[in-house]
């Protein structure tokens, strides 16, 4: 079960599937007498005892079969992702490997701390690289630690990208291993990487370094020096200098590395001196003679020494590999020094700057234009939109990834039982959507008490309201919360929306409180106080960050609706317009064809709608019937009530109390019905998307990821919505009768 | 994906042509009763035939209510059968085949059960039909879907 380089000498079986590619390499290269230090090999028999041990197969096999893996969304493939890692972190290490570990270790690297790394058995084949796929620690030291870091990287082989990249291969996710390499620590004062041949130029190679550890260079989180070398001298042909270089990566005086600025006099001076770039160049060519392939190369400095950290084949050669989809898969997830970033400007720059616009083109008074401004003013409103939602996908939505992010980092410090433990940490903050709810909650208390203002509601006369109050609170709903019909489009259909909403509000006796967990004080003191001593970033400024994250997930979208509901109300407005001169347009006609007609042009005319077209789906044939769907149990708690299915966003005004609400997908600026749902369900899936969130914060029972629950469930349905395991029931009304 | 009828029927086919037995379910006074039985199915999955020795408890079960349950699965009686094995519950109203049709079902049940030849020509073995009003088609530990296949109201009201 453990192996060290020896075994090569002893055997000429093909190793590769007991110990993986990377230990393959590392003992070749060890035997060779080339600089690498001495690694030793858990195989992938030890991976086979722990999960056979622990009876994790089928709980891993029942998670990932739920669904069909190819219907998830990656966002689902991420909870399930952190659920079997949460297995593996909860799993009893095998007592016989724990011992053999203990006495093994004690003799080939006394009281040295360790690097521990992956070595799966498809990794580093000469087809296909994993590289930044599974995970290395560094610097681990004591036998707890070290066991807890092995199931670490074990548990690694789940992570959502490696399901992900597996399954893009077509490789079997289940019949997976992966073996574990161990290696004493050597912190080096610089270190990096080397391409043996570059993909741009199969005449050159690559160096790139950086001060300290090279885990910053390869988690994209400090930026290096890079040197273009020529092969056949080697000689460096440039040299690029990063921006700065202000951190750098460092072993830290307890676990693992941390991230520390670089000292001052050291940030003008590159990591490697030019000799040493060549040495480095020199050392990649040999190790290409060596394995026969271009290499792929992580090193580091010693005392000036060179040491091979790792060494893998270059998987794609003078060119991108379409084939390769890794660097999208990794892309999903962003630095914590990224995610910094990001916040820093969406809270401090982006959003306000959203309000302010939005402020802005609320101020405009449509009426008063001409047929040109109008025209104008749509073209300029729609152009705004379009660069709001731009930037909700490059910055809005990576920046969701910190509640992930650390959710993450939390289980790993914590252990907690429940893999998403971590949400509580993050859930019952003011949101724009509760505060909302709120404003809702109050404008209901004053229609029950004053009929004449229920009267106005029920027949939808806003205009003849009189109390100066009711209609602050109004104005504010429409504008602050966009709530002026966004989905419904038409003014007259907005209005009828909130006056529905608010006479439904009345039935709410008490306003539902917002969840809060007794625990989370304690919980957060917890994480403090452990993240102070083994987190490599400060756990105040990463609990904020994530808190952030995910409020803003749900924020977000009601600061875009603002502005799309500016964009609505001029194209509404121009509508009107066209239509009272005898013309006509079409509801869904896009804002630059009303401009053209606005400004007397002319549009192709569509032919209306085929019947075929405007069907919403053929309805399922009654014959076939869901009576059991499953999704992920996103918010705990059991709910029996009518369903009622909102496809379009207008039919949310026919929502009723107790209702259990069945819809594609939420969008915050529709979770007005939170405090009137006795449950919901959504089709489409994840932990931490807005359904999710609103139900936990009023503790309402939801369930995500119900694959075609908009199909197969109909309004009057009576469903059962059991938020502990993910199941919803459907029971349709009709005489029970047996065969008789 | 939503499941077509075609293809919940495809689904079901599939399940019933690799499996040769099912668990049958009858009842006396409130009292259920199971029975493992040989069993062929109609093509278009609208009836079932299984038999028995007219001695038996089952047989008198359904001589007393003729309403009978199937269940059909292929589990492997291995730990991947929790989230791969499929079962098939089968409701239906079991009723003796009929002289006019006894070629027709006789040819299929022996078809799928050539080893029975004697068992089902004995004059002591009942030959039953089971006439199929629901399924419920359980995958992936606990997706359930339904079929009526023949127009009658929904059973679980």
């Amino acid at each position: 079960m453990i192996y060290s380089p020896d075994i090569l000498h002893q055997t000429n079986e093909n190793l590769g599937p007991l110990i993986g590619g990377k230990a393959m390499s590392l003992f070749r290269l060890y035997n060779a007498g080339l600089p690498v230090t001495r690694p030793i090999c858990i195989g992938t028999s030890g991976y086979e005892l722990f999960v056979k041990d622990n009876q994790l197969r089928e709980k891993i096999n029942l998670y990932l079969h739920r669904q069909d893996i190819k219907d998830m969304r990656w966002e689902e493939i991420w909870d399930i992702s952190l659920r079997i890692q949460n297995l593996f972190l909860g799993g009893v290490f095998p007592e016989e490997l724990s011992l053999g570990l203990n006495n093994l270790v004690r003799k080939e690297f006394a009281d040295q701390p360790l690097v521990i790394r992956s070595s799966a058995p498809e990794e580093d084949s000469q087809a296909r690289s994993f590289a930044g796929l599974h995970e290395s620690f560094l610097n681990v030291t004591g036998h707890s630690d070290l066991l807890k870091n092995i199931k670490k990287v074990w548990a690694s082989l789940w992570s959502d990208r490696a399901i992900l990249y597996r399954q893009e291969l077509g490789l079997d996710v289940l019949s997976s291993k992966m073996a574990v390499v161990l290696q004493e620590f050597i912190e080096g004062e610089s270190s990096g990487v080397l391409f043996s041949k570059s993909p741009l130029d199969s005449s050159q190679l690559i160096v790139e370094g950086v001060h300290g550890l090279n885990q910053g260079l390869v988690d994209g989180i400090v930026e290096p020096d890079r040197w273009v070398l020529d092969r056949q001298k080697p000689r460096i042909v440039t040299h690029s200098e990063p921006l700065k270089r202000d951190f750098q990566f460092i072993r830290s005086p307890g676990l693992g590395v941390q991230r520390r600025r670089v000292a001052p006099a050291k940030q003008g001076i590159s990591p490697l001196k030019q000799k040493q770039v060549i040495e480095v160049a020199a050392l990649g060519l040999q190790l290409e003679t060596f394995f026969g392939g271009s290499q792929d190369i992580e090193w580091t400095l010693v005392g000036g020494k060179i040491h091979i950290l790792q060494s893998r084949p270059i998987t794609t050669e003078g060119g991108e590999d379409s084939n390769d989809k890794r660097s999208w898969y990794l892309s999903l997830t962003r630095s914590y020094d990224n995610l910094l970033l990001l916040w820093n400007s969406i809270a401090k720059e982006l959003l306000p700057e959203m309000d302010r616009q939005a402020e802005e083109l609320e101020k405009i008074s449509l009426k008063d234009l001409s047929e040109r401004q109008l025209a104008d003013e749509l073209g300029r409103r729609a152009a705004i939109n379009t660069h709001w939602v731009s930037i909700y996908w490059s910055d809005f939505i990576p920046f969701a990834h910190g509640a992930r992010l650390f959710g993450e980092l939390y289980n790993d410090l914590i252990e907690p039982d429940d893999p998403f433990e971590f949400v509580s940490l993050l859930a019952g903050q003011n949101m724009l959507g509760t505060d909302r709810n709120k404003l809702l909650y109050e404008c209901a208390g004053m229609v029950r008490n004053d009929d004449s203002l229920r009267r106005l509601l029920e027949d939808v006369r806003l205009e003849e309201i009189t109390d100066q109050k009711f209609k602050a609170k109004l104005a504010r709903l429409k504008s602050d919360f966009s709530m002026a019909g966004l989905a419904a489009g038409e003014d007259a259909v907005g209005d009828a929306i909130i006056c529905q909403v608010i006479l439904q509000y009345t039935a709410l006796e008490t306003f539902p409180a917002v969840e809060l967990s007794r625990n989370i004080e304690m919980l957060e003191t917890q994480f403090l106080k452990k993240g102070e001593k083994k987190l490599p970033f400060e756990p105040e400024e990463l609990l904020a960050m994530a808190r952030a994250s995910y409020r803003l997930r749900d924020d977000d979208n009601i600061h875009l609706g603002r502005i799309a509901q500016e964009l609505e109300r001029a194209t509404a407005h121009a509508r009107k317009r066209i239509r009272a001169r005898g013309l006509f347009v079409a509801a869904e006609s896009p804002a630059e064809d009303i401009a053209r007609l606005l400004k007397g042009g002319e549009i192709e005319l569509k032919s209306s709608a085929s019947p075929a077209d405007t069907a919403v789906k053929e309805p399922v044939k009654q014959r076939v019937r869901a009576r059991q769907l499953l999704g992920q149990a996103a918010g705990r708690g059991l709910a029996k009530g009518r369903a009622r299915v909102v496809v379009a966003g207008a039919e949310l005004k026919d929502f009723t109390k107790g209702e259990i609400l069945v819809i594609d997908s939420i969008d915050p600026t529709m979770t007005f019905f939170a405090p009137l749902a006795a449950g919901i369900i959504e089709r489409r899936g994840g932990m931490l998307i807005h359904g999710a969130i609103i139900a936990r914060e009023y503790g309402i029972p939801c369930i995500t990821g119900v694959v075609d629950a908009t199909s197969y469930i109909r309004t009057g349905d009576l469903v059962t919505v059991d938020g502990y395991l993910g199941i919803c029931t459907v029971q349709r009304e009709g005489k029970a009768t047996t065969p008789a | 994906m939503v499941q077509s009828e075609q293809e919940i029927q495809k689904a079901i086919r599939n399940l019933l042509s690799h499996q040769r037995l099912a668990a049958l379910s009858t009842q006396r006074n409130g009292q259920p009763y199971t029975s493992l039985m040989a069993f062929a199915c109609r093509d278009d999955l609208k009836e079932f035939v299984v038999a028995t020795s007219r001695s038996t408890r089952k047989h008198q079960n359904i001589l007393m209510d003729c309403r009978v349950s199937l269940l059909v699965d292929n589990r492997s009686n291995e730990e991947d059968d929790f989230h791969s094995a499929m079962a098939l519950t089968v409701l239906g109203k079991a009723l003796p085949v009929e002289a006019s049709e006894r070629a027709l079902y006789q040819e299929l049940y022996l078809k799928r059960h050539p080893y029975l030849e004697d068992f089902l020509g004995a004059p002591t073995t009942a030959f039953i039909k089971i006439m199929v009003y629901h399924y419920l088609l359980v995958s992936r530990f606990q997706n359930v879907m339904e079929y009526s296949i023949r127009d009658e109201n929904d059973l679980f009201t």
